[in-house]
């Protein structure tokens, strides 16, 4: 029958369209779950998901203290939610940055999750703080930073290229840690392009990234080295301590005029000659297993900080050339300030490396001595002066820009802190002065 | 809703219909269909669908309440506008349960919960997403269950439907046309005016979204009558055999008036589910594949054409066959929609704690992606399945509509067939259509989301539709 063909037909043809309307529904269905599961993470990370800046400022970060309580950075609600000031430059380089289109740097990102206030939450609460959208309060962060010694260095360097560092003694705080340029936090997002275009580098923390040729600074620890070895006695007399000596058809000179005729006086002042009669006594072993030991081939990373270290490979020194280069400081190893208040560190802290600290808690151990603490003694009487100030004056020319180093500690008598500078393309007077400046400063306290 | 009062209905014995038809009214013989999928699990059919129909409501009021609740809680709502809204929502559905109840008792007991669940969901993502328009939504929607409630209780044998296609299309097409002359946008912009203002009062009405359902009507009465003659006498061609165009002809014309319409007006998501509706009603009705491959051939050298002469169509097609490049330009809508349900993930956000307003005009194009973003795939898995029940649904009351011959024999009647399956195809293409939008499954079309997105007209056709699957369900021989 005709009218029975038809509704068959017209059944079948319905059954066609609901099974081609759920196979329809069914591909969205997978897509959907492709998104929402599968591409889910990657999506919310773009760049362009608002929800990222949105659930940032919502947290009531935490501030930044320094050792007195004073605040360096601090986030205040407003209508669109939480933002953060800044109310010291001169600490910018140890307070870094937290922008909402760039990221975090410096301390803001080392205490990243204490001032989240998402670290040292148990799995549960940080599950229920997640399905409830609960903002965890940002816990503040104090830091060993004293904030006049720090203003005091920012502003001896002043349009100076280079940087300041102040360690306690026997503590290894951080008291100051200074660099030129810098930036200005508050208006990072709008100065991003031209920070980053900008040859000066002002985003680089030169204290704790910068590399530098340690030049003569380098010989506070071929000095030790020799000592130990036998080698030499500060007592040594040295005839003709200011002649000049040739690297690369570099010419290196004191960097003061030494104050004496012995090697504590030409030491004190920098001068290459008598090191580089010294090299000939240093093999290639000698050296790398001095610089091991010095750990001037490792990043120092107690601090959290982003350090850098040069890449030193011992078997460069396949040559009595290459290790007198070395010796003088202008061989294949960089130092960055940090290091070298590492090493000054250790011959004011009787021969034991300080344990480097940014935030104050319970001193660990102290480490192994790596230099007898007569030895140290008698380095640090070699560097003492008159004043409170005690340290050497160093050049380093690698290639065609010098640096100015000024390594020390304050006072001269016991030392309480370390100071190193280093002056971009100045010359040793000035590093000195920087550093007498801050020294001021740390004695005035 | 009373028990009692249905089972005297059901019991069919009304004393004032005439003997002819009392003779043959029992109850539908379920056990004709041997497809599984057409078959009524045997625990629901012990169950009087009013019950069914009852629970589900329930369930439904408990969740739109919960969302409502919440959105309280959170303050995206005040607890006066959001205790107003369920209210207006529950008793609208109340009232119609239980008129329906009396009008169809035999009816499909999901349809109504499943209205009453997306446009309470709807309700909810207004209020979430613009709070401003919650009250304008509300007012629409027992003004949307009146005009359901009016389809249900008219004649079962629809032929006032039936018979007055032309009239009913071309006052549709009326509608439509006076947009040009006296359309407005109600955001106040001045490109897509397809809106009618009612009165004072400041409700608009998009003639597009009733138009549709007129098109369907007129199509299931036009190929109702005339699908033998489409398929039988039109010229042979080797094996097959054309479509006899003289009887195809009145159709085309009709569909190129309302295609032309549309396209003028840009509204260019409703020219495609116009078109793919009429393609599925003709497969439907003739059976015919070829003519479904032929209009795809046809829809696809008409898209490329509008590819390369319309701006908007280049514009979304780009948009999304490679968002990636312009995700801050032209692709900004649909790369935020993908952002927005990947941050929902599984479980989602939560009602009120994600941030699916980043997405422009999220309220009425991008309803998917919110409920992506604050209910997760659980959501947005909840809302493809109701829609996919809905459509089964529709389509099952479809292959079992009664009717009684000239001759008083029962019989299935091929215009509430095609009407119930165009009706039922029409919600679920829509629903796919705008879904597959958010998704990037398809390019982007502005068309409402049924029930769930803003929108007074979109609300009102989807309630009408509801009323004419009510009709086409109820298994009872219509009146003659």
């Amino acid at each position: 029958m005709t009218k029975d063909r038809f509704a068959r037909q017209i059944t079948e043809s319905i059954r066609h369209t609901g099974l081609l309307l759920m196979g329809m529904l069914a591909a969205l269905a997978m897509l959907t779950g492709y998104w929402q599961v599968a591409r889910g993470p990657s999506l919310v990370e773009r760049e362009d998901n608002p929800r990222l800046v949105l659930a940032e400022r919502q947290i009531p970060r935490g501030a930044i203290l320094d050792r007195n309580g004073h605040s360096l950075a601090a986030s205040q609600s407003s209508e669109n939610g939480y933002v953060r000031y800044y109310l010291e430059p001169a600490a910018e380089p140890v307070v870094g940055y937290y922008s909402l289109r760039y990221g975090v740097s410096g301390v803001e990102a080392t205490f990243d999750d204490e001032l989240r206030g998402t670290s040292g939450r148990t799995g549960l609460n940080a599950f229920m703080d997640n399905l409830l959208h609960r903002v965890p309060p940002g816990r503040s962060v104090r830091l060993t930073l004293d904030l006049p010694v720090q203003r005091a260095a920012d502003a001896a360097l002043a349009n100076h290229a280079g940087a300041a560092v102040v360690l306690s003694v026997p503590e290894g705080q951080v008291i100051a840690l200074a660099s030129h340029p810098t930036f200005n936090p508050a208006t990072l997002d709008d100065d991003w392009e031209r920070l980053r275009a900008d040859d000066s580098s002002p985003l680089l923390n030169r204290a704790t990234q910068g590399l530098y040729q340690p030049g003569a600074a380098f010989q506070t620890i071929v000095l030790a080295e020799a000592m130990t070895r036998g080698l030499a006695h500060l007592t040594d007399t040295i005839p003709s301590a200011n002649a000049p000596v040739t690297v690369d058809g570099t010419t290196l000179r004191c960097a003061a005029s030494p104050a004496g005729e012995t090697l504590a006086a030409a030491f004190a002042a920098g001068c290459p000659a008598p090191f580089a009669q010294l090299a000939d006594q240093f093999d290639a072993l000698t050296c790398a297993d001095a610089i091991h030991r010095w750990k001037l081939d490792v990043a120092p990373d107690q601090l959290g900080l982003p350090t850098h270290a040069s890449i030193f490979a011992a078997d460069s020194l396949t040559s009595a050339q290459a290790v007198r280069d070395l010796v003088l400081g202008q061989g294949a190893l960089t130092v960055s300030p940090l290091q070298m208040a590492s090493v000054i560190g250790v011959i004011a802290n009787d021969g034991r490396p300080l344990t480097m600290r940014l935030t104050p808690g319970p001193s660990s151990l102290a480490a192994p001595p790596i230099l007898s603490s007569e030895i140290a003694g008698a380095i640090r009487a070699a560097l003492s002066a008159s004043g409170d100030l005690a340290g050497q004056t160093a050049l380093a020319v690698g290639g065609e820009k010098q640096h100015a180093w000024f390594v020390g500690f304050v006072p001269s008598s016991s030392p309480q802190w370390v100071i190193v500078v280093v002056l971009e393309q100045e010359n040793a007077a000035t590093a000195y002065q920087v550093a007498a400046q801050v020294s001021a400063t740390l004695m005035a306290r | 809703m009373n028990n009692q009062d249905q089972k005297s209905e059901i019991g069919g014995q009304r004393p004032e219909v005439g003997d002819l038809t009392s003779r043959v009214r029992v109850r539908h013989p379920k056990s004709e269909n041997t497809r599984p999928w057409r078959a009524v699990p045997s625990r629901l059919a012990a169950v009087s669908p009013a019950a069914i129909e009852r629970a589900l409501l329930i369930l439904a009021a408990l969740f739109v309440a919960a969302g409502l609740v919440l959105l309280a809680l959170v303050g995206r709502v005040s607890s006066v506008r959001g205790l107003a809204s369920f209210a207006i929502w529950a008793v609208s559905f109340a009232a119609a349960h239980a008129l329906l109840s009396r009008l169809l008792p035999e009816r499909d007991p999901l349809f109504l919960p499943i209205a009453a669940l997306l446009s309470g969901w709807g309700l909810v993502e207004i209020a979430r997403l613009a709070p401003p328009f919650l009250t304008r939504q509300t007012i629409w929607l027992p003004i949307c269950l009146g005009a359901l409630l009016a389809v249900a209780a008219a004649p079962r044998d629809l032929r006032w439907l039936r018979r007055y296609r032309y009239t009913w299309l071309f006052g549709g097409l009326l509608l439509l046309a006076a947009t040009f002359v006296v359309g407005v946008n109600p955001s106040g912009s001045n490109i897509a005016r397809l809106w009618l203002r009612a009165g004072s009062l400041s409700l608009y009405l998009q003639p597009s979204e009733i138009l549709k359902l007129f098109f369907v009507a007129f199509l299931s009465s036009y190929l109702a009558e005339k699908r033998e003659l489409i398929t039988t006498t039109g010229p042979r061609l080797g094996r097959f055999r054309l479509p006899a165009l003289p009887y195809l002809a009145p159709l085309l014309v009709m569909w190129g008036l309302a295609m032309l319409l549309l396209i003028s007006q840009e509204d260019l998501g409703a020219a495609v589910l116009f078109f793919f509706t009429f393609l599925a009603m003709l497969y439907i009705a003739s059976g015919q594949a070829s003519y479904v491959i032929g209009g795809l051939g046809l829809f696809l050298v008409g898209a490329g054409v509008a590819y390369q002469f319309i701006g908007r169509v280049a514009l979304r097609v780009d948009a999304w066959w490679n968002p990636w490049p312009e995700a801050s330009g032209r692709a900004f809508q649909i790369v935020q929609s993908l952002i927005a349900m990947g941050a929902g993930g599984i479980m989602g956000q939560g009602l009120g704690q994600g941030a699916p307003t980043l997405i422009p005009v999220v309220h009425s194009d991008f309803v998917y992606a919110a409920i992506g973003e604050e209910f997760g795939l659980m959501g947005t898995l909840a809302v493809i399945s109701l829609f996919g029940v809905l459509t089964l649904r529709g389509l099952r009351a479809a292959t079992l509509a009664p009717a009684v011959t000239s001759a008083g024999v029962r019989a299935r009647a091929p215009f509430a067939q095609l009407l119930g399956a165009g009706v039922a195809t029409l919600i679920g293409l829509q629903a796919w259509v705008i879904m597959g939008g958010n998704a990037r499954l398809i390019p982007l079309t502005g068309v409402a989301l049924p029930f769930l997105s803003y929108g007074g007209s979109s609300l009102l056709a989807s309630m009408v539709a509801i009323g004419l699957l009510l009709q086409v369900s109820d298994p009872r021989l219509p009146d003659r």
